[in-house]
């Protein structure tokens, strides 16, 4: 089942037939992202995160409760409510017209809006909560038109509604319809659509089927990636369940505690997983088809935000932590097992280790060659879908 | 669309329940009472005209009787002065704030209780009773109320207090028990009540223990507007004449200020006080009922605290 | 040995404008000592309402629930001792919890109910506590939900249930609302708890892989209906239901490389093309089988509704694909 020296299955497999991002064709940067929630105990939500989404990719960001994605995901989108707010950082957005960068938190008001929707639109974790229950569906799209396409009249809006609803799968008579007169997966196709109207560069989806059945939830990811074809947009998407962004990302990049603690190309980080925490995550998800054994899951529960943490986040819950661990924060790296010299899946090229681009990053001291020289314990690299091994005394979670 | 809170970042439940720990917040309140000032006035101004009700008729004797010189401005002896007919104006204010703050209460607690026996015993039983309930508390709501009350005080107008306060209590219940019927209803339907039917909970139980304490935070501001509504409506009713003579309340000052003419020969000494004590306790009651909404609340609160899921 | 019997139960609900709808379909199934038995369904299959009618939280229009083979109390008293023995804990931590009670009293009031003498009740909640995990008890006990994470919830969920020591537990979405990593934990804990104290489980969840790992037996119920019933290994393996194979589908797959996605995807996309839209699909149908607007293998005599055949010895499938008589001739 496992082998442990991967080739990187990145040459001739992702190369063939999709179509993969360019390393050097990057839509949207983040650096040093920090957001903060104000309050008698102020919570830092985000740590210090910095990410790339490069253009027609899907970058997926898993982590579960209180691991601050969505709140990621606001701040990118420049959604960021009081109390919350961006503490440090950068967001630029790079334009399909190569136009010079755009920082997005110095556009003001009016640039904001043309902004919004226009380039860099957003899909909600509820659709009953993104959609007005009191309008109907074709009014709700109209009021995209109007405020970002002045010029169109009325009967373009209500053909480019049609048109929408079409793209979506659904029947474009639904134009009159109210949102509680559509099942689930209808509702959230149209708040796809609406995400789509003006034909964005980037679109940052919220947990977007968690409240769909497996089957409706299948045919709306399909949905997705094809529009995303179609039309050729980025997605970030956000999500807790890491087996979804396996099957539909790209890259993915896993988020604990604020921090991003491992990102990757999906099918490498699901191959060797290099962080304790995506290792357990992995497990966390039985095979369905797979023979029957132990399962452990990641006891314990994520740190309290409210203080600092010194050394890794992850360290109690770690099973390996071992010395550093709990006083020195672990700053991303490559794996001990990533290639020195990565071949980037599709783009041909070969780059040096040590940028971002080259995709494939941990924040763990097992992998610090200076702290552990032997590398990380061989169990840990253990793909998805193998026996977990004999667990650690739980305990409350 | 909610944003992740401070709360979910942490991982932990969201805290905001209004009745979290019930016990726990009231002795939290009664330390917060010196940091809100809105809720402090209120409670210095109810304290104030309760202990006067209480205590101040035990100093003042017979109010009614002639003792002085008619109409007469404040002075050292008679510090409100008189009314028309020589009687002491401040003793008969300070013997009405009791009958005045019987009414007010005492009628607000009838209509607090049937209120809630109407309101969540019909959301709680569901079916025919609750849907004969609600079209009961509908039409009392509907009725107009001045017209009704005046009608009923002045068919009653026995002597003493206890007509004023049923006629107040029985039309001023049905708003509170429409809102009552809707909360039971929504807390009817939650995970913990059918757990606790399901553990074998009796029905009385499971009304008073689960769901009770989640309505009363609407419960307690209820009350108080009804206490205020109590007195307002009392003192309308007393100005208009309908309230027994030989009853000494505010309102009923009012009423004979206005009759002997004190407004039109300026004896301003004689309406001011009544009035200026029905407005005072009306803002205290309504001081106290912001003041509880911030504590018991926490949305209100200075720092945006956590919203619930 | 068979604790919970149930035959034909059927729930029935009327909507505004005296439409009804029926959300349970006369369901038969049978709970046994010491063995779960998962409820797979998406959401308004009526998986939930099947719980609630078991509980008497909900009652049923027709069919009958047999407790050791009596049937199940209605009210009063034979209700009580029915509850005692057939305990539910539901999916929402944060909701199931009443926020203005310790823990201790979460789980004191079940042990009063059923008469458990006062002066060993502090021991029993204490024994609870730690049959769940959460430890020291003393401390846990005194604790309010709004300081516990949604997993100590669960448990104090679970303990709650366990307190009057029933035989039958219906766990309906468990560990749905419930962070991925302690998912497992939580089942793992119910597993060991039916273990020990010999409980017959039901566990409901639209997740057809922890279905198939903590249970012996799978239900799938689709629209009100079992549409395949029998042992888990069979039924996830070799799914002989259309519904059962079109949930095992859409299940993501381990291991897989990216171009075995795509291919995959791009067939699925091609198939859909041909496919009634989305909507239709959706609609039930009234006669016949209910999943009949959805099948990729409708045929004519779908129209009529399917009785229960054998798919193997304690397998079995409400579709017309596995009549043993004329099969043969029978076209899509």
């Amino acid at each position: 089942m496992t082998t442990m020296s991967q080739e990187p299955m990145t040459t001739a497999s992702a190369a063939a037939g999709q179509l993969s991002a360019r390393a050097d064709d990057v839509v949207l940067r983040a650096e040093h992202i920090s957001v903060e929630y104000a309050g008698a105990a102020p919570t830092r939500a985000v740590r210090n995160v910095s990410l790339e989404l490069r253009r027609g990719e899907v970058l997926g960001i898993a982590g579960e409760s209180g691991c601050g994605k969505s709140t990621l995901a606001y701040a990118l989108a420049r959604l960021l409510r009081p109390p919350a707010s961006l503490a440090g950082g950068t967001i630029r957005f790079y334009g399909r017209d190569r136009s010079d960068p755009v920082d997005i938190m110095a556009l003001d008001a009016a640039a904001l809006r043309r902004f919004r929707w226009a380039k860099v639109s957003m899909v909600f974790q509820s659709a009953m909560n993104a959609l007005n229950p009191v309008i109907s569906v074709g009014k709700q799209f109209a009021d995209i038109f109007i405020e970002h396409v002045p010029e169109m009249d009325r009967a373009a809006r209500d053909e480019r509604c049609r048109e929408l609803l079409e793209m979506v799968g659904i029947a474009p008579d639904r134009i009159r319809s109210f949102p509680h007169e559509l099942s689930g997966g209808m509702r959230q196709r149209v708040v796809i659509a609406m995400a789509l109207a003006l034909q964005p560069e980037i679109v940052i989806m919220d947990e977007p089927t968690t409240a769909l059945d497996v089957v409706v939830q299948q045919e709306i990811l399909d949905e997705i990636l094809r529009l995303k074809e179609e039309i050729g947009f980025s997605v970030i998407f956000i999500t807790h369940d890491l087996s979804l962004l396996l099957d539909i990302s790209d890259r993915l990049a896993i988020m604990y505690a604020g921090e991003i603690v491992e990102y990757g190309y999906s099918e490498q980080v699901a191959a060797r997983p290099s962080h304790p925490y995506t290792y357990g995550l992995l497990h966390s998800f039985p095979d369905l088809r797979a023979d029957r054994h132990e399962l452990r899951g990641v006891p314990g529960s994520p740190p309290d935000l409210r203080t600092t943490i010194d050394g890794c986040a992850f360290a109690p819950r770690c099973k390996f932590a071992f010395d550093p661990c709990p006083s020195i924060h672990p700053e991303l790296r490559s794996p001990s097992h990533a290639p020195r010299l990565a071949v980037v899946p599709g783009a041909g090229q070969v780059i040096g280790p040590d940028t971002y681009s080259q995709g494939w990053g941990v924040a763990c001291h097992l992998h610090d060659p200076r702290l552990r020289p032997a590398g990380p314990p061989a169990e840990i690299t253990q793909p998805a879908g193998s026996p977990a091994p004999a667990a650690a005394e739980g305990d409350d979670t | 669309m909610s944003i992740i809170t401070p709360s979910e970042a942490l991982g932990a439940a969201p805290a905001t329940h209004p009745t979290a720990g019930l016990v726990n917040r009231l002795r939290a309140a009664g330390r917060r009472l010196r940091d809100s000032p809105r809720m402090f006035t209120g409670v210095v101004i109810i304290a104030f005209f309760v202990l006067l009700a209480i205590f101040g008729p035990l100093f003042v004797h017979n109010p009614n009787s002639f003792v002085g010189p008619p109409l007469v401005g404040p002075s050292a002896k008679f510090w409100l002065g008189t009314t028309q007919s020589g009687q002491n104006v401040l003793a008969q204010l300070i013997v009405a704030t009791r009958s005045t703050l019987e009414v007010g209460f005492a009628a607000a607690i009838i209509a607090t209780v049937v209120a809630l026996a109407i309101g969540i015993g019909g959301g709680f039983v569901g079916g025919v009773g609750d849907e004969a309930l609600n079209l009961l508390t509908n039409v009392v709501l509907v009725i107009p109320v001045l017209p009704l009350v005046i009608i009923i005080a002045a068919y009653l107008k026995s002597g003493g207090l206890t007509p004023i306060i049923l006629v107040i209590a029985v039309t001023s219940w049905a708003g509170s028990a429409r809102v009552l019927r809707a909360m039971t209803l929504s807390v009817r339907n939650r995970d913990y009540v059918l757990a606790a039917r399901v553990s074998g909970e009796r029905t009385w139980r499971i009304v008073i223990v689960e769901i009770l304490p989640n309505l009363s935070a609407f419960i307690i501001s209820g009350f108080i507007f009804t206490v205020i509504f109590a007195i307002l409506t009392q003192a309308g009713l007393a100005f208009i004449g309908l309230e027994s003579p030989d009853t000494l309340s505010w309102g009923n000052m009012l009423y004979f200020a206005q009759n002997d003419e004190a407004l039109s020969s300026g004896a301003w000494w004689w309406f001011v006080p009544p009035g200026l004590c029905i407005a005072l306790v009306g803002t205290g009651l309504s001081l106290i009922n912001f003041g509880l909404d911030e504590i018991l609340n926490p949305r209100l609160r200075m720092y945006k605290a956590p919203r619930s899921r | 040995m068979s604790i919970l019997e149930v035959r034909d139960l059927s729930v029935e609900f009327t909507q505004r404008g005296g439409h009804r709808l029926r959300a349970v379909d006369s369901v038969s199934f049978d709970l046994r000592a010491g063995e779960t038995l998962a409820l797979v369904g998406e959401s308004g299959s009526g998986k939930s309402t099947v719980a609630r009618a078991l509980c008497r939280l909900v009652a049923p229009s027709s069919g009958e629930v047999l407790l050791r083979g009596a049937p199940a109390g209605r009210r009063g008293q034979a209700l009580r001792r029915y509850r005692r023995e057939v305990q539910l804990v539901l999916q929402d931590p944060f909701a199931s919890l009443n926020p203005s009670f310790s823990v201790e009293h979460h789980v004191r009031r079940p042990l009063r109910i059923s008469g458990h003498p006062r002066a060993r009740i502090d021991q029993r909640i204490d024994e609870l506590l730690q049959s769940v995990n959460l430890s020291p008890p003393r401390v846990m006990a005194k604790k309010y939900p709004h300081e516990l994470s949604g997993g100590q919830r669960q448990r104090v969920a679970i303990a709650r249930a366990l307190a009057p020591d029933p035989a039958v537990m219906l766990a309906d979405e468990p560990v749905s609302m419930l962070d991925v990593s302690i998912r497992l934990e939580i089942l793992n804990l119910l597993d060991a708890l039916k273990r020990d104290r010999n409980l017959a489980l039901l566990y409901i969840t639209h997740d057809l892989a922890t279905a198939r790992h903590f249970s012996g037996r799978i239900m799938v119920m689709y629209r009100g209906e079992i549409v395949e019933y029998g042992p888990a290994d069979e039924v996830i393996l070799n799914p002989a239901h259309p519904y059962t194979q079109l949930l095992e589908s859409a299940v993501p797959r381990a291991a897989v490389t990216r171009d075995q996605l795509t291919v995959a995807r791009r067939a699925r996309l091609q198939e859909r093309k041909t496919a009634p839209p989305a909507e239709r699909r959706e609609l039930a149908a009234d006669t016949g089988c209910r999943f009949r607007g959805r099948c990729p293998r409708a045929m004519d005599i779908c129209t009529t509704h399917p009785p229960d055949f054998a798919v193997s010895a304690e397998h079995t499938a409400r579709c017309w694909l596995h009549d043993p008589a004329g099969v043969a001739g029978r076209t899509a």
